[in-house]
């Protein structure tokens, strides 16, 4: 059976500050090693991020840990988990970022949490790589339109997290009413919108079923109608925490 | 009368060109604030899905 065919996730979507690296590296490892279909390494897609923007020794040394602790021998998405601690900073631990890319340790980097200042501080510095992500929290509760334009300017995809908004609104009447009109959970129609907006949703189960039912979105389409009364439903809900406005 | 459009599928497989080349899956699983043993089952759970639904 050809990969394509498998309904099976690929991207998993750590972190440093999530103290998991290791635990869903060794899971990773243990299928590759285990599976009889060709799963391989280059078939998995892993995210982890730094916790701390620090200097540009501690970044290498932070890339260095995650690869070791995940056992995955390279990561494929690196991202600066915030903007936190100013400009100097960021511009450093970008910089350690661009190095790990071009020494093969980090297939692809990015950033996460950063505001629209920050997106265009990273971007007037002219850097050697653009970041091909920005994750941040976005759903129709908080939409977040000048940012996510202002980086799809520059190729640059948003992943989504809290795509669910950590279920805070999974009960609210036009999410309520347009999944029983498409026939499907809230959790579903909130992942679709999120996918047909173009961004890269990362939605958080660790229940079986839900595992599986969040990724069953191919089968219907919401409308242009209907897209749009959910896009009004933005009420700037941050369901965590919120560093897209620090210095 | 709105015309009909075939559905865009997304799927597990489905990826998307990122501004550096790379082609990276378009939905991941999120492990924040999934740690140990249950990061490590949702992970396992998350790569079989396939199989739950199909033989």
């Amino acid at each position: 059976m050809s990969d394509n065919k498998v309904s099976r996730y690929r991207g998993f979507d750590s972190a440093e500050w999530y103290g998991n690296e290791k635990a869903a590296g060794s899971a990773i490892v243990h299928f590759i090693d285990n599976n009889k279909l060709g799963v391989d390494r280059e078939h998995i897609w892993f995210t982890t991020k730094l916790k701390e923007n620090s200097t540009y020794d501690e970044t290498r040394l932070s890339i260095r840990s995650s690869i070791r602790k995940s056992g995955l021998g390279y990561l494929d998405l690196y991202l600066l988990h915030s903007p936190y601690g100013g400009a100097e900073k960021r511009a450093e631990c970008w910089r350690a970022i661009e190095d790990a890319i071009e020494q093969r340790e980090v297939r692809s980097g990015g950033v996460s949490n950063f505001g629209l200042k920050h997106m265009k501080e990273l971007i007037a510095s002219n850097p050697r790589h653009l970041p091909s992500v920005n994750q941040i929290e976005v759903h129709p509760f908080n939409t977040r339109p000048e940012l996510v334009t202002y980086c799809k300017e520059y190729g640059i995809t948003i992943e989504a997290y809290a795509p669910l908004a950590r279920g805070l609104r999974l009960k609210n009447p036009t999410i309520v009413s347009l999944s029983k009109h498409y026939g499907c959970t809230p959790a579903q129609l909130m992942i679709r919108w999120s996918l047909q907006h173009g961004y890269v949703p990362l939605p958080k189960s660790v229940g079986k079923e839900r595992i599986v039912s969040n990724s069953q979105v191919g089968t219907f389409e919401i409308s242009e109608t209907d897209m749009d009364a959910m896009d009004s439903l933005d009420e700037y809900l941050v369901t965590d925490w919120d560093p897209t406005d620090c210095d | 009368m709105a015309l009909i459009q075939p559905v865009k599928s997304f799927t597990l497989a489905s990826k998307i060109k990122l501004n550096d080349k790379h082609r990276m899956p378009l939905i991941h699983l999120g492990l924040y604030q999934t740690s140990g043993r249950e990061c490590s089952e949702a992970v396992t759970a998350a790569l079989e899905a396939g199989y739950a639904l199909s033989p």
